[in-house]
């Protein structure tokens, strides 16, 4: 059998197994292995290996919490909020919108008015006030915040989710270690982003399993008539029959159709932890009713459940070219209630120090209003927040110019960035990808550092 | 694997006619498949796809990459079904080529593929996905009633012109056939989202974020011409039901500025990508045009207008006519269609931060198209007949896919994978599977058409395991096909399993497939049902059965 496909053969830390029996003549080595197993054996690839032994103990979610590493939310501003209307305001500057500024629990330190509760906690958080990258269409500065690096094709760096989950998770678990939650998790609205090849050359066992909008999985239950033995029968029959045909052709696409079926055991499993029914309603409340913060809610449940990496998006409400102030007017105090309950949240329930939670977008906005009255795309000089796992509290690093037309201080590009989330949640961030046939890559390029300022 | 000219395991040249060509023939006489207009049998011109195969051969040699064999007959008949008519062949359709003696036979069977009423539907459905995009029942119910279906169908049954089909699609202002102006009323008035669209299906470009500015990484495509084309189509206004899709044309407005990120203004003038314009008097800044009968060539209870001087009117002759990118798109897709990827990759982005793989081909395949009046069928037909497409696509090469060495894997797309499911499963009753919401259910899933890389969705395997559709057609008492497998109680082990294969995959199974499932099959003697059903669904929810390839 010949071992080609993207998916299986590069895989960088997991030993391949070599293949079991292969070419054994069946009659009598049928009757020596378990059925499952027999079906089972030939699979060639690290991802067939896992989800057999998962056969015979699937942990339940106590064991894979239990087990908990590092984790991390990302909340996905999609569409790219603005630095003026959240923490970089410029009170009484021409870039200024028509919002005042709050002091904040940190001395001499105000964000804009519509935070107030995230004012409140400052210092718990991380804020980065310099931003500066080189991204500024959506396409390209959200390839570009959510893989640290450019491009460089025909090679697919993978999404961070793919990285955590391959570093920090748990393959085996029956809670998907990836997940988007977005209220429209196939597309639509931003469908090239949300449909790429986020794996990338980890392979697709790492993507993410996208839900969301119903806050409920469908088809998680059997059919009628289907015993869980023959289900998990069949499933190994076509497994056996669509890894001979992946290992056949190289295209990422087979190995993400296959990948999907090793996910169907888990959550069908795990599919009450999506309903977010289950919760208590002072916590839908706290949270809701917006998509966004019945996600960030769902994030924690998940979190808490045994994932690895949650990121919540909503579609691109922030993409303010038209009316930039009243638009954030309406998005950022949810935001800022968003942002409250769930490090107080994760604090409270003993979560904060190991979780890394993400509060960013794909760049900034204009200093400038536009004849919409809209702010345009500015990667010049933005801010973002984080919190959490291996993060210094209270911290605001860089600064732009008055007029925040450029950063002053100690700007930051998406791989210094990168950088220090690896670092903040205990991973090398030079660790070289061992892949064959590739050009040498590293978890993060050109040796950039990490930013101490910002690291516990 | 490597290629080389004298490697032909195919039955090209390898037999005279034979009787089952003729045998085969006298069955599409008698079907009466062929539906053929007047004068269009003959492509007096075809494509020359020894040309496509030059160009292509020469990027091995640059790459330093070898090229797969061309398929055998088994191979190529599943793939040009799947791409021709959206599903896989029935049993018979496959041995009957495989039977033909004919040394032209595959490119008989491409004619006859072309010309099917299937091949009609399914390049519509194609043409839907892609100028309209996936939707809810509701929805395509309004696009069925409004014609646009009927439509594109008829276009595709006809050969109509691409270009025609652009141009009756964007001036809609046809009186019979409705159907073509669904494309922008579909859009309900909103000219940025025409414009985005416009772009992206008849150019080949995506202008979508010239909106606020020019586009940062290709230098060609300008915010100007972004609100030029928005410009073309903002005094556009639906009128009448969805049944009888109308749009109305004012004489008057449509002027007004954009500002590019710096803040400077600019007037929207008439202007789209290849600096086509048109000149149009702007009316002072402070000036109110007053709109007047006179402005108007016709004028249906104020409803619906048709201006004397149209903007939609002059988009078709002084932009759209004859653009090179019009028929470069169009080409670019179909490759992307037949090949599994573009020539410029993704398909809808020809811009210069995108170069092609193959820009001469492009270009040569792109004029070649204009020049035979855009003639899609005869393009098709061009790159079907190309050795390129007819490449294996079992690879173990680490080449770039942009090379073309091998036959790059397609998805099949939501109808495509449906439709081979019907054709396989043999339902007892066809409607009960096929009604708007099933195929809806499935365009959620599956809503890949030409995707840049298609990824798959947990919501698909879990349909595919879990869901009604599926596992109830499977039942005997749904398909007539498991019904007379389980029936056939005397069926060897052996040729159960081949029958499963031939039908579900176009295949034999191989040795180790055999000695595997025959004894799942054994293991389960004393519940037979149960193990054909399941052995059935492990064959089509596989991924060999979910890739054309």
């Amino acid at each position: 059998m010949k071992k080609t496909s993207i998916a299986n053969c590069d895989l960088p830390s997991v030993v391949s197994q070599p293949t079991l029996s292969a070419t054994a003549p069946c009659g009598s080595a049928d009757h020596t292995l378990h059925r499952r197993l027999f079906l089972q054996g030939s699979l060639a690839g690290a991802a067939s290996v896992a989800s057999f032994q998962s056969l015979f103990s699937v942990p339940a979610f106590a064991d894979s919490a239990k087990k908990r590493g590092k984790k991390c939310i990302l909340l996905w501003l999609c569409g790219a909020p603005s630095q003026f209307e959240t923490w970089d305001p410029k009170p009484g500057r021409p870039s200024s919108g028509p919002f005042g500024t709050i002091q904040t629990c940190l001395p001499g330190v105000r964000i804009s008015e519509l935070m107030p509760k995230c004012a409140s906690i400052l210092d718990k958080l991380a804020v980065v006030r310099s931003m500066s990258t080189e991204a500024s269409e959506h396409f390209q500065g959200i390839d570009l915040l959510t893989r640290g690096e450019p491009p460089r094709p025909p090679f697919t760096r993978p999404i961070l989710g793919s990285v955590l989950a391959q570093q920090l998770g748990q393959l085996d678990s029956p809670v998907p270690q990836f997940v988007l939650l977005d209220p429209c998790p196939e597309g639509n609205e931003f469908k090239s982003f949300k449909a790429a090849n986020w794996a990338g050359w980890l392979g697709a066992e790492y993507g993410p399993v996208r839900v969301g909008g119903k806050y409920k999985i469908e088809d998680t239950e059997l059919p009628a008539g289907l015993s869980d033995a023959d289900h998990s029968d069949r499933e190994a029959v076509r497994s056996f029959l669509s890894k001979k045909f992946e290992n056949d052709h190289r295209s990422a696409a087979i190995g993400s159709y296959n990948a999907v079926y090793d996910r169907v055991k888990g959550l069908m499993k795990a599919a009450p932890l999506f309903d977010l029914q289950s919760l208590p309603v002072a916590d839908r409340e706290k949270y809701g009713p917006g998509t966004f913060g019945m996600h960030a809610l769902l994030a924690r449940h998940l979190i808490e459940n045994g994932s690895t990496f949650v990121m919540v998006a909503n579609g691109m409400p922030w993409d303010c070219h038209v009316l930039n102030h009243e638009t954030h007017q309406m998005l950022v105090p949810e935001l800022d209630r968003v942002v409250f309950h769930l490090i107080h949240d994760l604090e409270e329930r003993g979560m904060l120090d190991d979780t890394l939670v993400l509060v960013m977008g794909e760049f900034g906005r204009t200093p400038w209003l536009n004849e919409a009255r809209g702010r345009d795309h500015f990667p010049n000089a933005w801010s973002l927040a984080m919190a959490g796992c291996g993060i210094k509290k209270g911290v605001v690093y860089g600064a732009t110019d008055e007029n925040g037309m450029a950063v002053s201080e100690n700007p930051v590009d998406q791989r210094r960035l990168f950088a220090t989330i690896y670092t903040a949640l205990g991973l090398d961030p030079y660790e070289t990808y061992n892949l064959p046939d590739f050009p040498t890559f590293h978890r993060v390029e050109k040796e950039a550092a990490p930013i101490a300022d910002l690291l516990a | 694997m490597a290629y080389s000219l004298l490697d032909t395991n195919s039955s090209f040249g390898r037999r005279p006619i034979g009787i089952h060509s003729v045998l085969l023939l006298a069955a599409w006489i008698v079907g009466g498949v062929p539906d053929r207009l007047p004068g269009q049998d003959a492509a007096p011109n075809p494509v020359n796809s020894g040309e496509i195969d030059r160009f292509i051969e020469a990027g091995w040699r640059e790459s330093k990459n070898n090229g797969n064999s061309i398929c055998d007959d088994a191979e190529f008949v599943r793939r040009l079904y799947l791409d021709l008519v959206g599903r896989v062949p029935s049993l018979v359709e496959r041995e009957s080529f495989l039977a033909d003696d004919s040394i032209h036979k595959r490119e008989q069977l491409i004619d006859q593929l072309l010309a099917s009423a299937e091949h009609a539907k399914h390049l519509a459905e194609v043409y839907d996905a892609i100028l309209i995009g996936r939707t809810s029942r509701e929805e395509l119910s309004k696009r069925t009633e409004a014609g646009w279906v009927e439509y594109l169908e008829e276009s595709v049954r006809e050969n109509k012109r691409w270009d025609r089909v652009a141009e009756e699609i964007l001036l809609a202002r046809s009186e019979e056939k409705l159907g073509a102006n669904w494309y922008l009323y579909a859009r309900k008035e909103k000219p940025e989202a025409i414009a985005e669209a416009v772009s992206k299906d008849f150019f080949g470009v995506r202008i979508d974020c010239a909106q606020c500015h020019d586009h940062p990484l290709s230098s060609e495509i300008l915010q100007k011409h972004y609100w030029g084309l928005v410009a073309f189509f903002n005094r556009t206004k639906n009128v009448g039901p969805h049944k009888k899709p109308m749009l109305s044309e004012s004489a008057i407005g449509g002027f007004s500025e954009f500002s590019n990120v710096e803040g400077e203004s600019f007037p929207n003038e008439l202007v789209f990508l290849g600096d086509r314009r048109v000149e149009e008097p702007r009316p002072a800044k402070d000036a109110k045009p007053e709109d007047s009968p006179d402005l108007y060539v016709s004028i249906d209870k104020e409803e619906y207008r048709i201006p004397k001087f149209s903007r939609r009117q002059a988009f078709i002759e002084k932009v759209l006519h004859d653009h090179p990118l019009l028929s470069k798109s169009m080409v670019n897709r179909m490759w992307g269609w037949m090949m599994g990827r573009g020539l410029v990759h993704p398909v809808d982005a020809i811009d210069s931060y995108h170069p092609a793989s193959h820009p001469e081909l492009l270009d040569w395949l792109s004029q070649d198209f204009a020049k035979s009046g855009y003639d899609v069928r005869r393009l098709i037909k061009g790159l079907a007949m190309s050795r390129t497409y007819q490449l294996e696509s079992s690879t173990s090469s680490a080449a770039d896919p942009k090379w073309f060495t091998y036959s790059i894997p397609k998805p099949l797309t939501a109808e495509m994978f449906q439709r081979s499911l019907l054709t396989v499963l043999e339902p007892k009753e066809e409607k009960k599977w096929n009604n708007r919401q099933h195929r809806t259910d499935f365009a959620k899933r599956f809503p890949d058409v030409l995707a840049e890389e298609s990824m798959s969705n947990v919501n698909q395997s879990l349909m595919l395991t879990n869901g009604d559709w599926l596992n109830h057609l499977l039942l005997p008492d749904n398909s007539k096909w498991t019904e007379r497998l389980i029936s056939e109680t005397s069926m060897s082990d052996e040729s159960l399993l081949r029958e499963v294969f031939l039908r579900a995959l176009g295949r034999e199974p191989d040795h180790e497939e055999v000695a595997r499932l025959q004894s799942f099959l054994v293991e389960r003697r004393d519940r037979r049902t149960r193990a054909i059903l399941d052995l059935v669904w492990a064959v089509v929810t596989s991924a060999e059965f979910r890739f054309n390839h």
